[in-house]
């Protein structure tokens, strides 16, 4: 067999020694959890099929593209310039499937002779609407996107040239609707998340996360703070779509509101992501990539030109980095495999920041059982992460840095500040998330699919001031340990029937459990013996807490779909969920949904000429539950001294239920001029009902926490275009460009009879007939008399940005591809709380040096509203949030060696962040966070921007 | 191709698998909505007689938050600010009550605090009572805790009473401030009357102790005067604070902390130059030359020089809100309400000064006494959250005698509006949320 493949595969000049040791190495690592399936019998008289797969156009090899022998379970995947083989195929003439986002499917035919190789080579036509892509997100089990009525983004990662960060980096500006915005520069710290912004005001707003069908956690992990010492905070979040490594992700699906999220539930409204990682393919040699990057992070300036960096330039580095990833994927007989690992070092831009991260992944599928598929996919990842302190706190290095001599160290000595780093953060994140997932195809036309997953997350936080401390002499150590364990078991069948000729129905339904478990276990000490290096046992003050909080979600639903005539579709489903975080006087919650989809270029009066499109429409409801105690009547626990103690907390509210949102959309997906301008129009209006409102009791009635009741009213609407234009197209070169426009614009349209009230971060609140919300505080009404100011109160807008754009091109030369895309968000307000604290402390704010050398008496009254501090208003600073940043710019180029078996490596230079524009005249609204990513409202706070990364990188794939 | 035979109506066949798989999730789903997660405690559970200590503690707790616990409460830091007991110098958010509450404004929209914390001490002692005679029947009229539990109500009562300018209780409608010390007074009573079957005399001295200064609040001066004359003088009775977390905290221990918001000076107070030249144990404060400022400039003034309190210099101080010292000098006030200036003064200097070592308060009329004895009420009650209410009450009955220069607000050198308000108004917390108050 091995001289035959040899023989076989003049193409691809790999020894057969090195070929056996691959194999013998992946085999190894299958072969012991999967004997059965290797007892399953080998076809003796089979052969091999080989070719190259390109694209006809341009004859530019395409990776990754799935291979299937039809009517078997042998495949591959497409390896470097486009190669694949498939070994072991059954001799006689064989039909051979591919499939690739962003081509059309093609099925070819070939004779496969016995112990011979038959060569296939196929040519792929770009396709821009994609109409019989697979779509799985939010659908009951596959469908085609012909079939589906809402917007669905898919991200296919091998179509992304730079090496990627990490997924929120690979997500950001690539999907219309989803804004993605970093806090600070903190190494670990995860981004702000929103989809079609916010559609709730008190609840999460992250949309939910699955990987392989398994929910992982969508919330940012908690961040370190010391929770007794005032205002110490690490001002950073990691987040879960974070560990997941983007190396080993195939593709990535978007849905974004409650139309489409329905069958997700009362957890949905705010979106869902869903990311595929790569899986193996049986049939061909194991496909080994090897990938090396360097990174150098460098801080872009701000602040002003007298005071760059606001005073932290002798604190802040360029930060070195390395990554190091390895994987293989192929197939044995019945089991397929993709194994993977990861190694990282980073360090960050501040002094005390730093990232050490690795993990590994293994997914395994098993075809061996008669109609059944079974694929189980486990990855962990460790991240040990060193940070500075940041943020309002006391012990912060750029809030006392940006202070200069009014700081907490009551100097700007560079030399005293340095003490602060005596603080130490560090975080451990293990991440662990498995899933097993069952296809059953019963009948051709009945399918049924289980998914039974587990992830759990564990965060260890030490937050260590030593004795002798600038800000706590005594020192404080405090220690929290927090675990959060989601399972998913997920049940779905589908039905599939000809009614008569043209038109058929597909019949799904299933059920869907989520057991979320969070708990919490921090220690906390202080006042120290003396120095050296404590355990929070050694403090003579001690305090411990725990908090643990389950939440249970289930619910079952079904799903008719009706097809006429493969172009025009019908469907409407429902599901009913329950939660445990309901009232107790609730029961089961209903979302219905409704869509048609239309490719009305499939219509017998359509001339071809007027392209491909695509009509959709939907409606559907999904929702947000309360929070785990807001339902029920509680007193916290507490102490007086020595003694027990009881003090009100929530009052509770039986009636309590889950946020409803209802969403309309309308668009279209079309292609024209040969498939190569391609748009995606959508029109969305979002209604959230019921809207979980704080309800303020009076004050003479206990001091209750503010009662959630289902009393509010909240619109979102706006409008997605995506453009994706091929400009040139030859053999050897080619341009894209593409542009990417959405819209949110968001109201409070009912307070439901509470009255308005504010976010827990900055002045920002929720007022009827403003944005969700909108930024209120003071402006100067005489801005330009030389007096002091008059204030009035004003309604800035809105926090959220009403305006996404990105504008995006790829210039391909032979093998040589250069790329770059920009990212504009706009529209929208950030309150300085770094200024209006600066200034209020008498700091001699580096911007208005001009102003106070004119003296006071020659200001005008907006000069001295924020430069003098006895003119200074609380609630006044605030800022445009607009921003353009150039979030990458990559060449990709071949490095001219031969490896042997014919390998390249390619090498990609890539900047990312590295140019921006603001119209912040000192700071960056990428700095902005309490609590990073945690907040419900982005506030400039005492950080440091994200940095520029600039990276190299060598991936070898053979 | 069983389904094939079994299963002639395809679209049937297919429904009913649907309803059997439905249905199976659904008895999954169900049987796991039931979730009782640890932590809070549910209401239900205060109903057990033997959480009955820990609902007082709460009481007790809650009233010592909105005195001088919890920074966002802590109603000694408005009072001092306003009638200049301490000068602010720290942050004006944390630690601090605003550029409006330094200038003595006390607005409706920026006292939301104190009356919320305040009416919290009251909501939860009164709830507490009810719940406890509730469970106990006839036996909560000998109960130690329930003597408790009306006591802290009554303090609770009378700190609302002496700072706020009108009463609301429960969400109803506006009412006097008065309501709040006449329920003061019938709490104090009923404790009294508790503590008297229960045997506690500590909880019954301190309720007389109360009442008396209620009493003294709503001008019944021969029932304040009954009722201090059986107080010892050595009597004391305090909210405690706890070196636990920073809300256990005594706030003035902590916020003169070096680190990180020095919130509090004695500078520009009438207490600075009487703490230096007195040699009064009552009013003490230090000057640390490491620490010469304040955490925060201040508009009117630059930088604060941090003279810094040591009255309390733990955080785990004590704060007398009640006690027999206090008794001498309602005693005396109500000498002097009559003009029995003479015999006023001697008990002050008898009773109160004589035993600290201190000289004789030397005075020649009635207006000189009521001015020394303004003083030294002051100087007796310093930073305990009395002063407000006297300068109220003092100004409502046109008492003669003047303020100390650096205490009154038509002087310029306090930095005071001379309107400064000596009460709280409702807040817009209360009158947004009460539907009563329209």
């Amino acid at each position: 067999m091995m001289d035959a493949l040899v023989r076989g595969s003049s193409g691809f000049s790999r020894s057969a020694g090195r070929r056996m040791n691959r194999g013998l190495a992946s085999g190894a690592l299958v072969a012991i959890s999967l004997a059965w399936a290797a007892g399953q019998a080998v076809a003796q008289d089979t052969g091999t099929i080989t070719g190259l797969v390109t694209v006809e156009a341009t004859a530019q090899p395409v990776v990754t593209a799935q291979l299937l022998v039809q009517g078997t379970t042998i495949g591959t995947i497409s390896g470097p310039k486009g190669r694949y083989m498939i070994l072991n195929v059954p001799a006689g003439r064989r039909t051979v499937l591919l499939e690739r986002i962003g081509y059309a499917g093609v099925s070819l035919e070939v004779d496969v002779p016995v112990g011979g190789t038959a060569v296939l080579n196929f040519g792929l036509e770009e396709v821009a609407l994609g109409l019989d892509e697979i779509i799985v997100t939010g659908e009951a089990g596959r469908s085609r996107r012909r079939e589906i009525g809402n917007s669905v983004e898919q991200i296919n990662v091998d179509d992304i040239l730079e090496p990627v960060v990490n997924t929120e980096a690979l997500l950001q500006g690539r999907v219309a609707g989803l804004m993605i915005s970093q806090t600070s520069a903190a190494a670990g710290g995860g981004a702000f998340i929103r989809l079609r912004g916010n559609v709730s005001v008190t609840q999460s707003n992250f949309p939910i996360i699955y990987v392989d069908g398994v929910r992982i956690r969508s919330d940012p992990y908690p961040s370190n703070n010391d929770r007794h010492s005032r205002g110490n905070a690490s001002g950073a979040a990691a987040s879960g779509i974070n560990m997941i490594n983007p190396n080993d992700i195939d593709r990535i699906e978007v849905i974004k509101g409650a139309a489409a999220t329905t069958l997700y539930g009362t957890e949905a409204a705010a979106g869902v992501i869903q990311i595929f990682t790569k899986s193996g393919a049986g049939g061909g040699d194991p496909q080994w990539t090897m990938q090396s990057t360097i990174t150098v992070d460098h801080m872009l300036k701000y602040g002003t030109d007298d005071f760059p960096y606001m005073r932290m330039k002798p604190f802040l580095k360029n930060a070195f980095g390395q990554e190091y990833d390895v994987s293989v994927r192929g197939g044995v007989n019945d089991v397929t495999y993709y194994l993977s690992g990861t190694l990282k070092d980073d360090d960050g831009v501040l002094p005390n920041d730093s990232e050490k991260a690795y993990g590994i992944r293994g997914n395994l599928g098993f075809q061996g059982i008669n109609n059944l598929s079974i694929q189980w996919n486990t990855a962990f990842t460790r991240r040990d992460l060193t940070n500075t302190a940041q943020t309002n706190s006391a012990a912060g290095l750029p809030l006392n840095v940006y202070r200069g001599d009014r700081n907490y160290v009551r100097s700007d000595d560079p030399e005293l500040l340095m003490g602060l780093l005596d603080y130490e953060l560090t975080s451990r994140i293990n991440h662990f998330v498995t899933g097993m997932s069952f296809r059953y195809q019963a009948t051709s036309q009945w399918t049924h699919r289980l998914v039974a997953g587990y992830d759990f997350s564990f965060l260890e936080h030490r937050n260590f001031k030593p004795f002798g401390f600038l800000t706590d002499p005594q020192g404080v150590l405090q220690n929290q340990r927090w675990s959060n364990e989601i399972l998913t078991l997920d049940y779905s069948t589908a039905y599939n029937i000809t009614v008569r000729d043209g038109i058929t129905a597909t019949f799904t339904a299933g059920g869907q459990i989520v057991d979320n478990e969070e708990n919490s276990t921090t220690a906390w000490s202080s006042t120290f013996p003396g120095p050296g290096r404590p355990t929070v046992g050694s403090g003579a003050v001690q305090l411990a807490e725990e908090d643990r909080i389950r939440v249970v979600n289930a619910g079952f639903f079904g799903q008719a779909r009706f097809g006429f005539g493969d172009r025009l579709f019908v469907t409407g489903g429902i599901r009913f969920d329950g939660n445990s975080a309901f009232g107790s006087q609730l029961g089961l919650e209903a979302y219905p949904k409704v869509s048609v989809s239309y490719v009305v270029s499939e219509s017998g009066f359509w001339k071809e000429a007027w392209g491909q499109i695509k009509l959709r429409g939907a409606w559907g409801r999904s929702g947000r539950a309360p929070g785990a105690f807001d339902a029920v009547k509680t007193w916290a626990a507490s102490r007086y001294g020595d003694t027990p103690a009881f003090l009100p907390q929530n009052l509770g509210n039986p009636d309590l239920g889950p946020e409803r949102t209802a969403e309309f959309e309308l668009g279209f997906d079309g292609s024209w001029l040969d498939q190569r301008l391609s748009a995606e129009v959508t029109y969305y209006r979002q209604l959230t009902t019921d809207a979980l409102f704080p309800v303020t009791l009076p004050p003479s009635a206990g001091n209750w926490n503010a009662q959630l009741a289902n009393v509010g009213t909240l619109r979102n609407n706006g409008v997605e275009i995506s453009v994706n234009a091929t400009v040139l197209r030859r053999n050897k070169l080619s341009l894209d460009i593409g542009g990417m426009l959405s819209t949110n614009h968001s109201e409070i349209v009912s307070l439901g009879g509470t009255s308005q009230f504010k976010m827990t971060q900055g002045p920002a609140y929720v007022v009827e007939g403003y944005p969700a919300p909108v930024l209120w505080g003071n402006k100067v009404s005489n801005p330009d008399e030389i007096a002091d100011p008059v204030y009035e109160k004003h309604f800035y807008g809105p926090n959220m940005p009403t305006t996404l754009f990105t504008a995006s091109t790829t210039l391909r030369y032979k093998d040589i591809t250069l790329s770059a895309r920009g990212e504009y968000q706009g529209g929208h307000w950030m309150h300085s709380r770094l200024e209006e604290g600066d200034v209020q402390r008498n700091v001699k704010w580096p911007p208005c040096f001009d102003e106070l050398e004119r003296g006071v008496e020659n200001m005008t009254a907006l000069e001295r509203s924020y430069c003098i501090p006895s003119a200074i208003k609380r609630d006044y600073f605030f800022r445009s949030g607009d921003f353009f940043k150039m979030r990458d710019i990559t060449l990709q180029l071949p490095i001219p060696l031969v490896f042997a078996g014919g390998a390249s490596p390619t090498l990609t230079l890539s900047a990312r962040n590295a140019f921006k524009w603001t119209k912040m005249e000192v700071f960056d609204p990428e700095m902005a966070g309490q609590n990073g990513s945690a907040d419900d409202v982005r506030t400039i706070r005492d950080n440091v921007p994200p940095p520029a990364t600039f990276t190299a990188s060598v991936r070898v794939i053979f | 191709m069983w389904e094939q035979r079994e299963c002639r109506a395809k679209a049937a066949c297919a429904i009913t698998r649907l309803a059997v798989s439905g249905a199976m999730i659904l008895a999954a789903a169900a049987c796991s909505f039931e979730v009782t997660n640890p932590g809070p405690v549910q209401d239900e559970f205060l109903d057990n007689e033997k959480a009955f200590q820990a609902s007082v503690a709460g009481m007790a707790k809650t009233y010592a938050l909105a005195l001088a616990g919890d920074d966002d409460g802590a109603i000694v830091k408005w009072i001092a600010t306003v009638t200049r007991e301490a000068f602010p110098s720290g942050n004006q958010v944390s630690f601090g009550v605003g550029p409006w509450a330094e200038q003595g404004i006390l607005s409706p929209e920026i006292v939301a605090n104190p009356w919320n914390a305040g009416q919290n001490a009251r909501w939860v002692a009164e709830a507490g009572i009810e719940r406890m005679e509730e469970v106990l029947g006839a036996a909560a009229g000998s109960d130690p805790l329930v003597a408790e539990a009306y006591m802290w109500a009554g303090f609770s009562n009378r700190l609302l009473g002496e700072n706020m300018c009108e009463a609301v209780i429960n969400g109803g409608p506006k009412e006097s401030s008065q309501v709040f010390l006449e329920r003061a007074v019938d709490q104090f009573t009923q404790s009294i009357a508790v503590a008297q079957s229960a045997g506690e005399s500590t909880i019954r001295m301190a309720a007389v102790a109360g009442r008396a200064s209620v009493y003294a609040d709503l001008g019944n001066w021969s029932a304040a005067v009954a009722d201090a004359a059986s107080v010892p003088v050595d009597f004391k009775f305090g909210a405690l604070y706890f070196n636990l977390t920073e809300a256990d905290y005594n706030f003035w221990a902590w916020s003169k902390a070096g680190a990180p918001f020095l919130s509090f000076s004695v500078w520009n107070t009438p207490y600075k130059e009487y703490g230096e030249t007195a040699g009064d144990p009552r009013v003490t404060w230090d000057f640390d030359p490491d620490i010469p400022f304040g955490g925060l400039s201040r508009p009117c003034c630059g930088q604060v020089p941090f003279f810094q309190q040591t009255k309390f210099n733990n955080v785990t101080d004590p704060i007398d809100i009640t006690d027999g010292r206090e008794m001498i000098l309602i005693r005396a006030e109500a000498m002097l309400v009559t003009g029995d200036w003479a015999t006023a003064i001697a008990l002050v200097n008898d009773d109160l000064r004589a035993p600290l070592g201190l000289g004789p308060l030397v005075v020649a009329n009635l207006t000189d006494a009521w001015t020394a004895f303004r003083f030294e009420r002051g100087i007796e009650l310093w930073l305990e959250g009395r002063r407000l209410n006297d300068f109220r009450r003092w100004e409502a009955a046109g008492t003669p005698g003047v303020y100390q220069p650096l205490e009154d607000a038509n002087n310029t050198d306090t930095f005071l509006s001379p309107s400064r308000d000596l009460c709280f108004p409702i807040p817009a917390s209360e009158t947004t949320a009460n539907p009563n108050l329209g």
